[in-house]
């Protein structure tokens, strides 16, 4: 389990801690006034709290501890703000209570943060310190100085990194040890931490070894050997579209084809499944935008297309036959379920078995989806959940978003940065806690453009059964507003299927529970999926 | 919620005042212009008719009044003021009745050799000239309100201006632009200098808090409250890009690694755009905001947040720290994010490409911010976001004045030039179908260039007959109303005819550009009038 418990967000604390600031600022030109962090302190938009928190001068004593405690208490973005203050931090004297707070502060949360910032600042001189961090007990710790070590191209940081991947044994570090020492030396050993240590011990002395030049020939060795995501394009002649996608892993067991959510790309989730590529064949698929389909039923004056979920189908069994499988697993998250739901029923030879996350029955659970954002949202003062749920909707004659005619018809002005702010919450919905480094880690690469469609009509519960029984494993987070539980135990019933409900998660529980979802995925694939027997030829 | 309603800063009473005056009038024009374009159109005649009577008058007087002068400086023997006078009354109107007579008296006129009567008349005419500037500038700036009365905004921003070129002293004209006169150095300055002199000096790196101008002058520096050396801050301050050099100007907020001083000249060169900007697309906002705005007024003082990096480099390692190294962001030269309203650009060795994306950038930037859009809502027709951008590219000051569209010779302009001489068969509907994605993914490069080259045909096409329409277009794409085949909707062209006539009259334009390149408006030459 690698989320955080849970802490009431406490803004009284918060608040109180206000009082200890000075009223003015001083100096003309930086720092921010007691009178708009306590303004940003009430405010439910993320821009203005993380501009806020981004001006705040840690050379002040008491604005440095407030930065610390928001840093702790406050969901991600905030907690970025925060990072970015105190990567402006000059004096020895904060350098040296940043350095301690990395050392020794006993939340996790502030360890991390301080981690971010130090290696922000990229001075010679804390980079021991970040090499040290990579020890810390706390494997969420771990990941995010292992994550900001990337950045800056320094043979020491390498030299780091592979010292510490031949110890580390959370999965999660490990898939970041290399993903960091792929991004830095362009090596692609791949996951095997001894690979790195032989390579980088004749690398480092060789004199003509330039640090992250690009070697073609490693890249296409990674990807023969599944240390590098190799992609593949599917022309599906059924389904009328070309679907691209990305292979990684291998192993005895089943292939697995993984569908993000829907408008997001593979790598949310690429980090957290290496304890199945050990196993599988792993088959990101990235979803053909709206535009690839020709000749898509539309809705409303702006002919916003319906997403073709038959089409798609099609052209997952064009992929099958291509790459020469007996059976795919299909992991599918959210509404994406629909897709594998689909392909079940229509292609149920095809499928050895469904791992379902966070998964929707059908259009219904969507829109009681919507109405739990807009009403939270509302009741909470949470206007950015409140503006996301009217996202979801729009007017099916003049194609105009709900959020758009709320605005209209009660006169009020869009607000500077709204859409990033709506996007941020969404994103941070997927999580249990708003407050894990993960998220901000995932943001910048989470979205696969689709274009905007229509949501097609879908009700599992009126669709005919699959003509074979498929075994399928549901999974849900205990957290989650984008879907329920109880709607995620009815799917599993109607295919007699097993559903876990994990307490720490959102959406994203393979993220957020990472060792539990491996494990029970792979304990699920190996019970009810058939295994090859001359398998053993593949593995190295 | 509190945060969303923008609060208006309350202006001096006089300012006020004047702003209620013309800037509630123009309810009636709008409701005027949502008439068929029939009964419009002839509602523009008729106001442009009245406009060209009253400016004819007002030119008639001034002539006169030049004539006057003209005639009272021969008969002292100012023969040559005299004469560049005549050229200058030739210049205004060389119709004008009687400048044919004085052109003679002129000629006639004996040249006076008492150097000391010729210095006292020269006084005396420059006195006398002052006075028919004068009485011009009322009249104009009476003119100008009329104009404000009837929407034309930028008609009236630009007879101000005129106003202040001859009477740069003409105090109800700057105070329409939102200038103060500073008592003590008897200069005229934006209402934001006026306040901000008041507590700050002025330096090659901007504006300092005057109490420690003592600090300044020994050479220490801010940072975070503290004053340090300068090669202290320095090294702080190019350590990394989160406690970069910051300078604000009126609109602007420039951070760089690369010195306050350097920070200060390009918000210099922000400040200069930002004008013509508003002066050039005040069509894209409703008639009060977009007087706001072209009159320095705007609702909201927010600051324009730009972050120019000093390398390529260092843009990388941004995009890489905080962008998840995105790939279309590592291609790009800078980009403009709405979500944090930044936008970010890096140095470059070629200090006018550097420049072209800083424009480029920050009109997106002015397009996203100074009103309230969503342009989500609207499908197909993205060409345009990219393209009115690449545009501005072409926008080049010559002689102290924008010229906007001059640089037809750029490397995108030709390019566009060239695809579309080999490639009769391109469709302009088809490309106004592409989709952001598609727009960026597919042919990037060329969608860019023919992008950029469209709003330059509708900005600029046979004496801008599609300018209002295009930026009306633009404004409605940025609300969200504009679909796959809106633009032949928004484009009214002659005779019909919908994308096909407009594809043809674009490749036309195309292929025959160059061959005319836009010119700075005249100006008087300073010299004609030698004092």
């Amino acid at each position: 389990m690698t989320s955080f418990n849970m802490q009431t967000l406490s803004l009284t604390a918060l608040c109180a801690a206000l009082f200890l600031l000075p009223s003015t600022v001083s100096g003309q030109e930086e720092g921010v006034s007691k009178a708009k962090i306590s303004k940003a302190l009430r405010t439910p938009n993320s821009l203005i709290r993380h501009d806020t928190w981004t001006k705040m001068n840690p050379e002040d004593k008491s604005q440095f501890s407030m930065l610390l405690k928001i840093m702790a208490k406050q969901p991600w973005f905030d907690r970025d703000g925060t990072i970015k203050a105190l990567a402006t931090a000059a004096s020895d004297e904060v350098l040296e209570k940043m350095i301690k707070a990395l050392q020794k502060n006993k939340d996790r949360a502030v360890r991390q943060g301080m981690a971010v910032a130090l290696a922000k600042m990229d001075d010679p001189i804390f980079y021991k310190h970040l090499y040290e961090a990579l020890d810390d007990k706390d494997p969420t710790v771990r990941r995010v100085v292992v994550h900001s070590l990337r950045v800056h191209k320094k043979p020491e940081a390498v030299d780091a990194l592979v010292q510490r991947f031949q110890k580390e044994d959370d999965p999660v570090v490990k898939t970041f040890l290399e993903k960091s020492l792929n991004e830095l030396t362009q090596a692609y050993r791949g996951p095997k931490p001894e690979y790195w240590l032989s390579w980088w011990e004749t690398a480092k002395n060789d004199p003509d070894y330039k640090l992250g030049e690009t070697d073609e020939e490693a890249k296409k060795a990674a990807e023969d050997l599944g240390h590098k995501l190799k992609q593949r394009r599917t022309v599906s002649i059924l389904g009328g579209v070309t679907l691209e996608s990305s292979e990684r892993g291998s192993g005895i067991g089943v292939p697995i084809l993984i569908i993000p959510p829907y408008g997001y790309s593979e790598n949310i989730m690429l980090p957290f499944l290496s304890g199945l590529e050990q196993r599988h064949k792993l088959h990101y698929i990235k979803l053909p935008p709206v535009r690839s389909f020709k000749k898509l039923r539309t809705v409303s004056a702006k002919n916003i297309p319906y997403y073709p979920i038959d089409q798609l189908v099609d052209a997952f069994e064009d992929l099958r036959k291509q790459t020469k499988e007996e059976r795919f697993a299909i992991m599918a998250c959210g509404m994406n379920s629909w897709i594998a739901m689909r392909y079940a029923k229509k292609y149920p030879k095809s499928v050895a078995g469904m791992l379902l996350v966070a998964p929707l029955s059908g259009v219904k659970e969507y829109a009681r989806a919507t109405d739990r954002f807009e009403k939270q949202g509302k009741g909470k003062k949470d206007t950015e959940m409140h503006y996301f749920g009217l996202t979801r909707r729009f007017n099916s004659q003049t194609g105009e978003s709900n959020l758009d005619s709320y605005q209209r018809e009660n006169e009020i002005a869009k607000w500077e940065g709204e859409g990033g702010c709506i996007d941020r919450r969404s994103w941070s919905l997927f999580f249990h806690d708003e407050r894990d480094y993960v998220i901000s880690m995932l943001y910048p690469v989470k979205n696969h453009v689709m274009g905007s469609v229509a949501i097609p009509d879908f009700d599992l519960f009126k669709e005919k059964k699959p003509a074979l029984r498929i075994p399928t494993l549901v999974i849900t987070g205990k957290s989650s507003l984008y879907n329920s539980i109880e709607d995620s135990k009815g799917i599993a019933k109607y295919y007699r299927g097993l559903c876990l409900v994990y307490g720490y998660s959102s959406c994203m529980p393979f993220c957020e529970e990472s060792k539990r979802f491996n494990k029970d995925v792979a304990g699920f694939l190996r019970k009810f999926t058939r295994v090859k027997k001359d398998a053993s030829k593949k593995k190295d | 919620m509190k945060d969303r309603t923008p609060r208006r800063r309350k202006a001096p009473p006089s300012v006020s005042l004047l702003l209620v005056a013309f800037l509630f009038v123009p309810a009636t024009v709008d409701a005027q212009t949502r008439r068929s374009s029939k009964t419009r159109l002839s509602r523009d005649e008729q106001i442009e008719a009245a406009l060209r009577k009253r400016t004819q008058k007002i030119q008639d007087q001034y002539c006169r009044d030049l004539v006057r002068v003209a005639n009272w400086a021969a008969l002292q023997g100012l023969k040559k003021d005299a004469a560049a006078l005549v050229k200058k009354i030739s210049g205004i109107n060389p119709q004008y009745p009687k400048l044919e007579d004085i052109r003679e008296k002129v000629e006639e006129a004996e040249e006076e050799s008492d150097t000391a009567k010729n210095e006292k008349n020269g006084k005396s005419l420059l006195t006398r000239l002052k006075s028919a500037d004068k009485k011009q500038g009322v009249e104009l700036v009476k003119l100008a309100t009329g104009c404000m009365k009837v929407g034309l905004f930028t008609r009236a921003f630009d007879m101000i201006n005129y106003v202040l070129e001859i009477s740069p002293d003409d105090s109800k004209a700057r105070k329409i632009l939102g200038y103060k006169k500073d008592t003590k150095t008897k200069t005229w300055i934006s209402a934001w200098e006026y306040n901000h002199r008041k507590k700050n000096f002025l330096t090659k790196e901007g504006w300092f808090e005057k109490k420690k101008k003592k600090d300044f002058d020994k050479g220490l520096r801010p940072y975070k409250g503290k004053w340090l050396s300068a090669e202290r801050e320095k090294s702080i301050r190019t350590r990394n890009e989160y406690a970069p050099y910051t300078v604000k100007s009126e609109h602007f907020e420039v951070q760089t690694n690369m010195g306050r001083e350097r920070a200060w000249e390009f918000a210099l060169k922000l400040e200069d755009f930002y004008t013509q900007f508003f002066r050039v697309f005040i069509g894209y906002y409703d008639q009060i905001a977009g007087a706001r705005l072209l009159f320095n007024r705007p609702e909201t003082k927010k600051m324009h947040l730009v972050i120019l990096f000093p390398s390529r480099n260092d843009y990388l390692t941004h995009v890489k720290q905080e962008k998840g190294n995105d790939k279309l962001l590592r291609e790009s030269a800078g980009f403009y994010s709405g979500s944090d309203r930044k936008s970010r650009f890096y140095w470059s060795d070629n200090e006018e490409e550097t420049y072209r994306t800083f424009y480029h950038e920050v009109a997106h930037q002015l397009f996203a911010e100074t009103k309230s859009t969503r342009s989500g809502g609207s499908r197909g027709n993205n060409w345009v976001v990219e393209g009115i951008a690449v545009y501005i590219e072409t926008w080049k000051k010559i002689k102290g004045n924008w010229v906007p569209g001059y640089e037809i010779d750029s490397s995108r302009m030709k390019i566009a030039q060239r695809f579309l001489a080999a490639n009769g068969d391109w469709s302009l509907q088809g490309f106004a179908h592409i989709d952001n994605d598609q727009f960026h993914k597919v042919n990037r490069g060329l969608n860019y260039c023919l992008a950029g080259a469209l709003c330059h045909f509708f900005m600029h096409y046979n004496d801008e007959v599609y300018k209002e329409d295009f930026v009306r277009f633009l404004s409605a794409y940025y609300m969200g109303k504009v679909s796959n085949n809106s633009l032949a909707e928004y484009i009214k062209i002659e005779g019909g005819g919908g994308f096909n006539a407009l594809e043809k009259q674009f490749k036309e334009y195309m292929a025959t550009l160059g061959e005319k390149k836009p010119e700075p408006e005249a100006e008087a030459d300073p010299e004609d009038l030698d004092e």
